[in-house]
């Protein structure tokens, strides 16, 4: 996989370079470097229960942002590449990860658009072996996300969209990818009207559909459902979306699975120094775990910042994820018995997590920064951990 | 190996290849757009989408976000109208002075931040002079700092959910918040994993003794 990622790399970092070299001579563009540099602790560098290791680390993140603003476009692009050290982590002490995202919006009318999103990530996370068992297999990944949505304004008040996305989890090791390596394509459309100044609603049709590679654990997925988008006051922005989603599995097995599915967002600023953000949200998802084919997830999230002086800031995050997983929607017979798999129970799994982090401004162009971030994963399936971090950076514009 | 490889190569060529994209299209529907939908006043909405891209906030947001999607990441970046975003109301030139020196990030330098002339006039003293939005928008950059919901999100919707993979250290609105996916992906690693002289040790243990040995009754 390393030589993988570093070609990818390479090639990646070309095709920003071309595009960079194009905009500079013929267009209105800005085009940054940044630089963030950290020096960390982390106290549970294989994520295990017991014998936990702990281990310092050094993170280099050099980030390359691209804007091209034209009259009726715009293009962005950005490329992240990370290379981590770490000074106790056997069998591989660094990590290559790569990021990369490019937004295209285009105007054709004043009522016609397009636009477009594409998410690369790459990452290299090692295999981790706890008292000499295989306790995660090497799962370094390519995920890629693609987003298209074309909208067309009817009337000053009415707005149709139709989107599509593809999303594809390729893993590198084949053991790994022969359970978990997926595709998701989605479709969609939504009609959004504008109702009064403060208020907007939408109704909306989604089809999704998930393939595994190995033992079907697909399904095909129908969502209809409706939307509100409210201004409350100057200080008080919120979102709330709701309906009804039928899962169809593949494995004639499962049959189908009909859910409720809502999510709700909300940001408010007591005082032009602090913003505070929070959301909750479930429905059925995706599963992280073989040979469960479905989670019911819930998700819940609040944030804080604060402007402590005009150089420093504070950011405070907590976040809750759980989920649950049931046999009868696990795939059973030959592919779950030959993995040892007949005695399956139902299960939760729970996350929590909490961060801090204070950012303190040099200058126009340099911060530094302090973090602390505490994650606790509890789960009736897989092993249960703790884990701590500690870091200090340095954030620089070039 | 080939699907990867075939993917970064797809990859790569369409971020080589879509400056020259947005340049021909440009060009070609350019001349569509009629003068007078150009002369029309810019609301606060299509303010904030402009603004969105411009200080590279989109990454945080769907494809195609609605404005109040916009609003939101705004405002948890601290560019906000003095009261509030509202999405038809046209645009001010306070206003939009406003805006645009929280998007420079240089706010607690406004002598009197409660009077719409003093953003004017600090943009002016700073050397931006601006007669339209277009002008005052092309000071800005990315922010330095950006926030966004970028490791945990609630939306159920499959055309916008964010991805669920993230390397380590991916920000929940500024705070590190790692995206959380830990693979180990089948719960029988664990179930018929090799037991080691050391594990076996510790769960020998802790399994507790008879306090004192049984009476042996002879026969």
């Amino acid at each position: 996989m390393k030589w993988t990622t570093t070609a990818g790399a390479f090639v990646l970092a070309g095709s920003i370079l071309v595009g960079v070299g194009y905009a500079a001579e013929e267009s209105s563009q800005s085009f940054q470097i940044k630089n963030r540099f950290r020096v960390g602790w982390n106290d549970n560098v294989y994520e295990t229960e017991k014998n936990t290791e702990e281990s310092f680390y050094l993170v280099e993140e050099l980030e390359f942002v691209l804007n091209l603003d034209l009259e009726q476009t715009f293009l962005g692009a950005r490329y992240r590449p990370t290379l981590m050290l770490w000074e106790n982590r056997e069998p591989d002490d660094s990590d290559f990860h790569h990021e990369a995202d490019l937004i295209f919006a285009h105007n054709f009318t004043p009522r016609l658009s397009l636009s477009l999103k594409e998410t690369l990530r790459i990452a290299e996370l090692p295999e981790l072996i706890d008292r000499g068992v295989i306790a995660r297999e090497n799962d370094d990944y390519l995920y890629n996300l693609l987003d298209g949505v074309l909208g067309y304004k009817v009337s000053d008040a009415t707005r149709l969209e139709l989107g599509g996305r593809y999303t594809t989890l390729q893993y590198d090791n084949s053991e790994v990818a022969s359970t978990d390596d997926y595709d998701i394509y989605a479709a969609g459309v939504t009609l959004r009207q504008q109702l009064q100044r403060e208020t907007a609603i939408n109704v909306e049709a989604r089809m999704e559909q998930i393939e595994y590679d190995g033992p079907d654990r697909g399904s095909d997925t129908l969502y209809v459902g409706a939307g509100l988008e409210e201004i409350f006051s100057p200080n008080l922005v919120g979102s709330v979306r709701g309906g009804l989603q039928r899962k169809d599995f593949s494995n004639s097995d499962l049959g189908t699975e009909d859910s409720p599915y809502a999510d709700v967002s909300l940001t408010y600023l007591p005082s032009p120094k602090t913003r505070l953000s929070g959301g909750l949200g479930y429905s059925l998802f995706e599963s992280d775990i073989f040979p469960y084919a479905n989670q019911d997830r819930t998700l819940a999230f609040l944030t804080l910042a604060h402007d402590l002086t005009a150089r420093l800031q504070l950011f405070l995050a907590a976040s809750y994820q759980n989920s649950v997983y049931h046999t009868d929607e696990s795939i059973d017979g030959d592919a779950a018995s030959s993995d040892g798999l007949e005695n399956l129970a139902d299960g939760d799994e729970d996350v929590w997590q909490l961060s801090a982090r204070s950012s303190y401004k040099l200058n126009r162009n340099n911060y530094l920064e302090a973090q602390i971030s505490l994650l606790t994963f509890e789960s009736e399936l897989r092993e249960d951990f703790d884990r701590t971090r500690v870091e200090l950076g340095w954030r620089t514009q070039l | 190996m080939k699907k990867l490889l075939l993917s970064l190569v797809l990859i790569s060529s369409v971020l080589a290849s879509t400056p020259f994209a947005v340049q021909a299209a440009e060009r070609a529907s350019k001349s569509k757009a009629s003068v007078e939908d150009r002369a029309k006043l810019v609301t606060d909405g299509e303010l904030a989408q402009w603004l969105v891209r411009v200080l590279g906030l989109s990454r945080f947001l769907p494809a195609s976000p609605s404005e109040l999607e916009c609003f939101q990441i705004l405002m948890q970046n601290n560019v906000s109208p003095a009261d509030g975003w509202q999405k038809d109301r046209t645009v001010t030139m306070g206003e939009l002075a406003r805006v645009i020196v929280q998007g420079l990030g240089r706010q607690a330098e406004v002598e009197s931040p409660d009077n719409d002339a003093s953003w004017i006039n600090f943009l002016k003293e700073i050397g931006i002079d601006f007669g339209t939005i277009g002008e005052a928008v092309s000071n800005l950059e990315p922010l330095p700092q950006p926030v966004g919901p970028e490791a945990i999100i609630t939306s159920t919707d499959p055309l916008s959910k964010l991805q669920r993979i993230n390397p380590p250290d991916n920000q929940q609105l500024g705070a590190d918040l790692s995206t959380f996916n830990r693979i180990t992906a089948n719960p029988s690693d664990f179930v018929n994993a090799p037991v080691t002289v050391e594990t076996l040790a510790e769960v020998v243990n802790q399994v507790q003794r008879p306090p004192d040995r049984p009476d042996v009754t002879p026969n």
